[in-house]
């Protein structure tokens, strides 16, 4: 039953903006969105759903039997799913030790991969994750860096292998499973009407040029911000500022130093000149 | 307080006397080491297990079993079972769950589970299955409510933490268990509904366990103590205070959430709100429907949210905050105690 439309991207790379996009998309019958209901949320950490689908506690099982098993919650979701289902992924793609691929091509509708030029990821992945810039950086470069990692406690989400920003990137690009339709978070702000009708052909979804024109405002930045000021954000950690922060492209330009933008060139410069980050 | 039902437990006690009398069974197979069956109370229940539990009470010995579990082989789900998720099949009578290298169950009637054991796997596995998995199919098809949930006892009544893995059920336990509250479960609470539609909460799995961050919050130390599988470092913590040994009226659940914001909240739940709660935190929720069992649970699920004072604890992610949250839960219920107490004369009238 292909069913699930895999949204992998690395954390702060425009995942959410476009998950806000298709739930305003996908209710043309209401005349705002309201960040705080969101529909396209179900990610595929969730802890519970694990719980659910396999019928024992993920809490009582190793990484390795967790991961043996994240192929088969999938399964039952699409078995479940009347029509597209989004998924968030953060997770880098792999195979388990089974040699199952954790995202089951038979389940699969569409991948969409969501990639942002990693000098724009810095600044905000440190304001998320409430890190210096430098440590962000630091974290962006780690092979096998990983969510929800530490073994004395429970994390509320599964344990996600995300690897390196370039490996987190190369992983989905060149894995042979899924066919990926690659989405440049600078084209959403260049070219939105183009970029984001993409993802909705992509994700077999019609596209209508009146609904899609009202969602593109309905999900724009400052609209965005302007309702996490007057109501919080659920989806915010609790050490960020706020969730929605500048939203630019290009501000990199202005947060990074001289030596910050030169040390992630050297971290990920093969895969930022495949991307055209380079030029 | 119901002191009839509170066994006062001290450090002191021996670990034979809270563990099962162990008893010959002729029936056991000559294919596993542990060659006889262990008697325990759990749930309301008399169990006769194949291996022994030291997480449950010894049974007293004059009463004869409820549930009979035994090493058996299971034999195939038959053609009209439905799958839930990739490790279960039920029908309305029977339910088989299955972890590979572990072990599979069949859980039939209410009153038998079969287990047929893998080779290799171990014995903490297996217990995890059995109490866990096993004894929520079982319960479900019993008519109990089983919810995932630790449970204490107050003066007002049974009072439970409910909340997903990782809410903070057993920490918040702990802190209470320290506070001299007596224990009635840990993690999975079962609530009977008697003839007069009287919601109880039965004693449960009487021992606590706690990760290793946890355990430093509450300053358990976790040297020497058994870990719940040894890649885990999850610790099981003996409670070395009172225990509830009856079931207890259900007084107030308490559903544990974060929230991304500062302070402590507690919200009382009204209406269908309540209602979705109790179907949200039930043990195995995706069988209930496949095993029709889904119009009784919705009713119990109605009945119970009729009758408890339900609240949702927020507190900021990332920060337990133990003292302030227990301390927060513990006024809650002791302000509303009058108020819990004349609901439960009511419904006895």
């Amino acid at each position: 039953m292909q069913r699930l439309v895999w949204l992998a991207s690395y954390p702060k790379s425009g995942n959410t903006w476009v998950r806000l996009f298709l739930t305003a998309y996908s209710h043309p019958e209401r005349d705002e969105l309201d960040i705080n209901a969101v529909d396209v949320s179900l990610h595929a950490g969730n802890r519970d759903l694990f719980d659910r689908v396999i019928g024992l506690e993920a809490s009582e099982l190793t990484p390795a039997e967790i991961e043996r098993y994240r192929p088969d919650v999938y399964r039952q979701l699409a078995v479940e799913a009347a029509e597209p289902l989004f998924i968030k992924v953060h997770d880098r793609w792999r195979r388990n030790a089974d040699g199952a691929s954790i995202f089951p091509p038979e389940t699969t509708a569409a991948t969409v991969y969501i990639v942002r030029d990693p000098r724009g990821v810095a600044p905000s992945y440190a304001n998320h994750y409430n890190l210096s810039i430098d440590a962000a950086i630091e974290q962006m470069r780690t092979v096998d860096h990983a969510i929800a990692t530490r073994p004395d406690r429970l994390a509320s989400q599964l344990h996600q292998p995300m690897g390196s920003w370039s490996q987190h990137v190369t992983s989905w690009l060149d894995q042979t499973d899924l066919p990926v339709h690659l989405v440049r978070y600078e084209d959403l702000h260049a070219d939105p009407e183009a970029t984001f009708a993409g993802i909705l052909e992509a994700a077999g979804l019609p596209v209508d040029a009146e609904r899609l024109a009202a969602a593109l405002t309905q999900s724009r930045f400052d609209r965005l911000q302007a309702q996490e000021e007057a109501a919080g954000f659920k989806e915010r950690l609790m050490g960020a500022p706020r969730f929605f922060r500048r939203g630019q492209a290009a501000s990199w330009q202005e947060e990074l130093t001289p030596a910050q933008i030169e040390r992630i060139v050297a971290d990920h410069g093969p895969v930022m000149a495949r991307l055209g980050y380079m030029g | 307080m119901q002191d009839s039902c509170i066994q006062k437990e001290s450090q002191t006690t021996q670990p034979s006397e809270r563990y099962p009398s162990i008893v010959p069974n002729p029936n056991a197979t000559a294919s596993h080491e542990f060659s006889g069956v262990a008697r325990h109370r759990a749930y309301g229940l008399i169990w006769q297990l194949p291996l022994a539990c030291p997480e449950l009470r010894a049974a007293p010995p004059d009463r004869a079993p409820d549930v009979v579990a035994r090493w058996d082989d299971v034999p195939p789900a038959p053609p009209s079972a439905l799958a839930a998720g990739p490790l279960r099949q039920v029908t309305k009578e029977e339910a088989r769950f299955g972890l590979p290298g572990v072990a599979r169950l069949l859980v039939r009637g209410g009153n038998e589970i079969l287990v047929e054991r893998q080779p290799d796997a171990d014995d903490e596995m297996v217990r995890l299955l059995l109490l866990g998995t096993g004894a929520a199919l079982l319960l479900h098809q019993r008519g109990l409510l089983p919810l995932h949930a630790s449970a204490i006892v107050t003066p007002a009544g049974a009072v439970l933490f409910m909340g997903h893995s990782g809410a903070g059920k057993s920490t918040l336990l702990n802190e209470f268990l320290r506070r001299g509250y007596p224990m009635l479960a840990e993690d999975l609470a079962a609530v009977r509904l008697d003839a007069d539609g009287v919601a109880w909460v039965e004693p449960g799995v009487q021992i606590t366990k706690l990760w290793a961050d946890s355990a430093a919050a509450l300053g358990q130390p976790t040297e020497g103590l058994p870990r719940v599988r040894p890649e885990l470092e999850k610790f099981v913590v003996p409670v070395t205070g009172p225990l509830a040994t009856a079931a207890v009226r259900l007084a107030a659940i308490y559903v544990l959430a974060t929230h991304n914001q500062p302070t402590i909240v507690l919200e009382e739940r009204r209406d269908a709100r309540k209602f979705n709660a109790l179907l949200d935190h039930t043990w195995q929720k995706l069988v209930v429907k496949r095993m029709e069992l889904h119009g009784a649970h919705f009713q119990r699920a109605v009945a119970v949210a009729n009758q408890a004072r339900i609240v949702r604890v927020s507190r900021p992610e990332g920060e337990f905050r133990l003292t302030e949250l227990a301390d927060a839960v513990e006024v809650d219920f002791t302000n509303n105690l009058q108020s819990l107490l004349s609901n439960h004369r009511e419904i006895r009238e």
